[in-house]
């Protein structure tokens, strides 16, 4: 009898302690979806822009996913983007905002891109203690009062300066320059970052020009301006399609000096419109596309999305990636713990090389990702990259 | 200013932005004249004729001008379908065919930008070159498109005067009861009125795109301009579209480049606002339109 009951003792033990050792992995394999919201011009003029920032995010979510998630106590979380189209616009993008806020119920987003649409926002998502990893080329997009928001792409304000000095000491021939740019917030920005950098560097702005966007004849506007005869003729915050036209009117009406840009990534399409006009066009250029880890990522882009991927996408791919392991490092996805987190964080190494957070002297707050960029020249119809200016 | 960019050079670029105007003007002035109707989608229809063109002439090789003219025929065609399918159920509802027009605009975008993708294109232009002198700078490509516009035009006009249909166009837009009395088919008449202003977009694109970029939304300014011309000419008046458009390329260009282009866009608006308070149905206008 005593044997028995020991026998029922010993296999029940081993029971319990099977059960336990079952158990166990169960709890580690809950999974939940933490839900990533996503605003950005998805139709209209923008969405290449738009579409290239997406494709950085979910591609960098895919990567995530794929890899088992985010492990946070005993959940596994998969990535899940939300995306809203703004259409560009402000009150677009505000209504996005109050969507994914109130009815989705997320607290980080991915956007908006360009400066109005992110200044709109700004409100709600700061009052309801958003995250907001943004694109957009205002000054004023970072702010102390702002301590939610974030800037994944440099602008002008971080390269201008850079890439002027580098254009003053390869080309010292070069003394004047002219700017045209778009009429609104970023190209206004563009344009004050651009003069303040040419005076360091001692080139001398003769004239600007500022155009309604959906502008398609630059003649008049090019007639006045290259009139001044500058050595430079600088394309400021215009958009790639844009620039490709002023490029080829320009050459066209006679210009032979040295034409620059310094806002919005797009070379492609700038050579797809200006054509043979846009040799000798230079360029800042968030990536080398003849890198192969550039290469593979607008692979999996164009696969995914059957459309080229605009180097704006890069940042938003590399910032995803940041975003997903500061999660991660920090165990949390609440407002506070995962912004004093990234605020801790002095630099990230991604698949373009080192990035740094700044800001604090031109914003008042450290919020600015600082990534490396290169200078490039358009040879032949073909983006060739001269230099890499790390932050 | 006017020392450093001459005025002959000022003249030319208003005159040839004003060609590029007055064709993108015609066909929306046309159909409005005949149908009543502000054909919100009249811009897609000069996108559509751009990247006819595009494909035929850009990408097989095609001569440009079979190119221009297959691509008149094409978006034509697609224009007289449309207006059977769309707007001939809605006739005499002017409301209903006005948001139809919008839901056509907005659909054709969509579509061109799910095939053709959004980015910007460009179509090599015909004709390459500039001419230079010492007052005046004007590229070949640009000249065509105001040769272009000239054909046309004398085109349209012997067409409106000495045909039959045209001079049935005529009638139809005068009085479309009467037309009617009078044996004319006057729903035949809509349909071909509307496939011809679908033709003249599609040549505008067509010609206009070498010198500009193709994008699907192309036509979103395309369509403002035109709106501007015809309003300021007179809508549905083609005499008025011709007009309206050289009279609003010129003064862009010469505000421009006395002012700068920001002042020039407020002060040619300013100048349209008062010859619309001199004459609000427009310059060549009537009080029934």
């Amino acid at each position: 009898m005593n044997t028995w009951i020991r026998n029922v003792a010993i296999v029940g033990v081993l029971a319990v302690a099977a059960l336990a050792v079952i158990h166990e992995p169960v709890r580690a394999a809950k999974t939940a979806e933490l839900k990533i919201g996503f605003i950005s011009a998805l139709s209209g003029a923008g969405m290449g822009w738009g579409m290239g920032m997406l494709g950085g995010l979910e591609l960098a979510a895919e990567d995530v996913n794929k890899a088992g998630g985010i492990p946070i106590g005993d959940t596994n979380y998969t990535i899940k983007v939300i995306a809203y189209d703004d259409k560009y616009t402000g009150p677009g993008a505000v209504q996005a905002a109050q969507r994914l806020i109130s009815q989705d119920g997320v607290n980080i987003i991915v956007g908006p891109l360009g400066s109005v649409p992110m200044l709109a926002i700004a409100d709600v998502t700061e009052s309801n203690k958003v995250l907001v990893f943004s694109n957009s080329y205002t000054t004023k997009a970072l702010s102390a009062k702002k301590p939610h928001t974030f800037r994944l792409t440099p602008t002008s304000m971080e390269f201008s300066l850079p890439f002027l000095q580098w254009i003053a000491k390869n080309h010292p021939q070069l003394k004047t320059t002219a700017i045209v740019g778009p009429n609104d917030e970023s190209g206004k920005e563009v344009a004050s970052h651009n003069e303040a950098a040419y005076q360091k560097v001692g080139i001398k702005v003769l004239a600007k020009e500022f155009y309604e966007r959906g502008t398609q004849d630059f003649v008049p506007l090019l007639t006045k301006l290259l009139a001044s005869k500058p050595d430079i003729l600088d394309l400021d915050g215009s958009t790639p399609g844009d620039s490709g036209v002023i490029l080829k009117q320009a050459r066209q009406i006679g210009f032979q000096g040295q034409i620059i840009k310094t806002g919005g990534p797009g070379t492609l399409e700038i050579i797809r419109v200006a054509g043979a006009a846009a040799d000798g066009f230079l360029y800042v250029s968030p990536w080398d596309p003849n890198e192969p880890k550039v290469k593979t990522l607008m692979e999996r882009f164009e696969a995914k999305y059957k459309m080229p991927y605009n180097p704006l996408g890069v940042y938003f791919y590399e910032g995803s990636h940041m975003l997903f392991d500061a999660i991660k490092q920090a165990k949390t996805f609440s407002s506070d713990g995962l912004r004093q987190h990234i605020e801790r964080q002095r630099e990230y190494t991604g698949v373009l090389g080192r990035y740094v957070w700044g800001g604090e002297a031109e914003y008042g707050i450290r919020h600015q990702w600082i990534a490396p960029f290169y200078v490039g020249q358009v040879q032949k119809g073909k983006e060739m990259m001269l230099t890499k200016i790390n932050p | 200013m006017l020392t450093e960019v001459s005025i002959a050079q000022i003249l030319v670029n208003g005159l040839t932005s004003g060609s590029f105007y007055v064709l993108m003007a015609l066909g929306f002035t046309l159909i409005f004249g005949i149908m009543r109707l502000v054909n919100f989608a009249h811009g897609e229809f000069y996108m559509l004729g751009a990247f006819v063109v595009y494909h035929l002439y850009g990408r097989l090789d095609v001569n440009f001008f079979l190119a221009l003219a297959a691509s008149a025929v094409t978006v034509g065609v697609l224009g007289a379908i449309v207006e059977r399918v769309i707007f001939v159920p809605l006739r005499s509802r002017e409301l209903s065919m006005l948001m139809s027009a919008l839901g056509l605009q907005i659909a054709l975008q969509g579509v061109m930008a799910v095939t053709e993708g959004v980015e910007a294109l460009s179509l090599p232009a015909p004709v390459s070159g500039v001419y230079r002198s010492s007052w005046l700078i004007f590229p070949y490509d640009r000249l065509l498109v105001v040769a272009v516009a000239a054909v046309v035009l004398a085109l349209f006009y012997a067409f409106i005067t000495w045909s039959k249909f045209g001079q049935a166009l005529r009638a139809v837009a005068q009085d479309a009861e009467a037309a009617l009395m009078q044996g004319i088919p006057v729903n035949r008449v809509y349909t071909l009125a509307f496939a011809i202003g679908c033709a003249l977009a599609a040549i505008a694109g067509g010609v206009i795109g070498p010198v500009f970029s193709l994008h699907v939304y192309m036509g979103q300014a395309a369509i403002l301009k035109a709106f501007v011309v015809v309003i300021l000419g007179g809508l549905g008046s083609v005499p008025g579209a011709v007009v309206g458009g050289l009279i609003l390329g010129l003064a862009e260009s010469v505000f421009a480049s006395l002012f700068g282009v920001l002042v020039s866009d407020m002060l040619g608006f300013l100048l349209i606002m008062m010859i619309l308070l001199w004459r609000p149905f427009g310059l060549l206008g009537r009080a029934t339109a």
